[in-house]
């Protein structure tokens, strides 16, 4: 495999402290990331379809390892980098989701929703906030959330809009909402 | 939401009693009201968890109180986070259980045992890749592209599920009888007679160029024709039409570059496109611009500086992916 320059990545054991495992072998990090950097960006390739992004994504991947307080176990770094780099993919594409959808709703919008750039950015990063606190809920659950947090609708009015009955939207937003309690106030 | 998350999880029930109530007060009347805090403050002096729950689940409400607030127009935002929600399970229903496998094994990469769906090679955006194949033809691929290679007794044929291929053909000395070489493209196939020789899938047409060499080219309505060293040709639903005066270098891809004369810009802007992820398009008052030049397919952003150096245009991006050329004010 062709060594590849490291200049980025390895500046960074000199501003912030590496995990411990590095800070003993100064050189651990540097294999790793010359035995498996060209791997990573394929695999990235493919989920991406984007090289550029693929590279971004790598070297973010390299960088979580880094900073993290995860000890690497000795045979299996591939799956570990896979696992960082599969939270950056979502991290990715939920963003990407995200801006199309704003965009759109701009472009057909445009004197409702177009707040000045600092409040658009704010808007953007609650709604990315959102989204991932919403992620793995049944589409329905989702969108009777919603409609109840947001659009302030009421369970009937709810009700009626997903033609379900009144309860079932009780029963939606109550599902909802203990699933964000756990992702609040459970998740380590 | 930075809080330091305490010791045990509280008993789900608790929770969902809490939210319960939550709810009940949200929607109840001002007369229920009153009567309603004061059953909450029983319930909550019943049980530490039940007090600790409650004060839980008010923070959340309180959480996303803060959050709504940060929102411009909360009606315009439900359908927003719900179309990109929708938009993400379905990237991530279709492309993430691919890596899950790549997990569970031994971390390696995916070989097409697994993906039999998936062609035999292919390229992300960008992304460019050479194979050499078994009988010794070299196969490039460009950007975005995807190639089965399905060998026989009979024949070498590669079909091109996507995109766009350089072949050079090989000798093909190990066979015992010989054995053409083809490429079959979405409108007709390729019979190489010793040859290199490119070809490009889109969505309306196929395009065949040769390089060295000939083809014979068969449309899929049965008509055939020879190409020579030079020539292009397009393949449509109408025919086999020879393409005079090109404006795209058909093969400079293989070198990473993009070479174009005369080139309208709208055309330019769409070839440029297949390279960069995202939405790239062109204001309609620019498209009939026209440029010349040589440009490296490896950095498209430059391109695009280029553009607004050399054009009456500038770039207006809205996001990375976002990225519209329009004329300059």
């Amino acid at each position: 495999m062709a060594m590849k320059p490291l200049p980025i990545i390895v500046s960074l054991t000199v501003t912030k402290p590496p995990s411990a495992m590095y800070a003993e072998s100064p050189t651990a990090f540097e294999c790793l990331y010359r035995a498996h950097h060209d791997w990573l960006r394929h695999w990235l390739c493919r989920k991406l379809e984007c090289s550029e992004r693929a590279a971004d994504l790598t070297h973010d991947t390299f960088l979580r390892l880094l900073t993290r307080q995860a000890h690497v176990a000795g045979e299996t770094p591939r799956a570990l980098l896979v696992t960082i780099a599969k939270g950056l993919v979502v991290d990715h594409w939920r963003r990407f989701a995200l801006e199309k959808a704003y965009l759109d709703a701009q472009a057909t919008l445009p004197d409702t929703y177009a707040p000045a750039p600092e409040a658009q950015h704010e808007a953007l990063q609650t709604l990315e906030q959102l989204i991932a606190l919403l992620e793995g809920l049944k589409p329905k659950v989702r969108d009777a959330f919603l409609l109840y947090q947001l659009g302030g609708l009421s369970h009937a009015q709810i009700a009626a809009r997903l033609q379900v009955s009144r309860r079932t939207t009780e029963r939606y937003v109550a599902s909802a909402l203990l699933h964000c309690y756990q992702l609040r106030f459970e998740n380590d | 939401m930075t809080e330091p998350t305490p010791e045990t999880p509280l008993p789900k029930a608790v929770v969902r009693q809490a939210i319960a109530w939550h709810l009940r007060l949200e929607s109840a009347t001002e007369e229920e009201h009153a009567t309603l805090v004061v059953r909450l403050d029983a319930w909550c002096e019943r049980h530490p968890d039940h007090r600790l729950a409650w004060q839980r689940v008010s923070q959340l409400n309180g959480e996303f109180s803060d959050m709504a607030q940060r929102l411009p127009d909360h009606r315009t935002s439900v359908p927003i986070v719900q179309r990109a929600s929708r938009d993400l399970d379905r990237r991530k229903a279709l492309k993430l259980l691919l890596a899950g496998c790549a997990i569970g094994g031994s971390g390696l990469w995916l070989t097409r045992k697994h993906m039999p769906w998936r062609a035999d090679y292919a390229t992300g955006t960008g992304e460019r890749r050479r194979i050499v194949l078994a009988d010794g033809t070299q196969v490039m691929l460009n950007t975005a592209s995807a190639l089965d290679v399905a060998f026989d007794d009979k024949q070498r044929l590669l079909v091109l599920r996507a995109g766009e291929v350089l072949v050079d053909s090989g000798a093909d000395a190990a066979a015992l009888h010989r054995r053409p070489l083809r490429v079959q493209c979405r409108f007709g196939l390729c019979e190489a007679l010793g040859t290199r020789f490119n070809v490009r899938d889109d969505e309306h047409a196929s395009r065949l160029s040769i390089e060295q060499g000939r083809v014979e080219m068969r449309h899929g309505q049965g008509r055939s024709r020879i190409a020579e060293s030079g020539e292009s040709y397009r393949l449509d639903a109408s025919g086999i039409h020879r393409l005079e005066r090109l404006t795209l270098d058909p093969t400079a891809w293989a070198r990473g570059m993009l070479v174009v004369t005369d080139i309208r810009l709208d055309a330019f802007v769409a070839e440029l496109a297949r390279y960069r992820w995202g939405f790239l398009a062109c204001d309609t008052a620019v498209a009939g611009l026209r440029l010349s030049g040589v440009f490296q397919l490896a950095s498209p952003q430059q391109v695009l500086q280029h553009l607004e150096r050399t054009l009456p245009v500038t770039v207006a991006s809205r996001t990375d992916w976002w990225i519209r050329i329009e004329p300059r004010a």
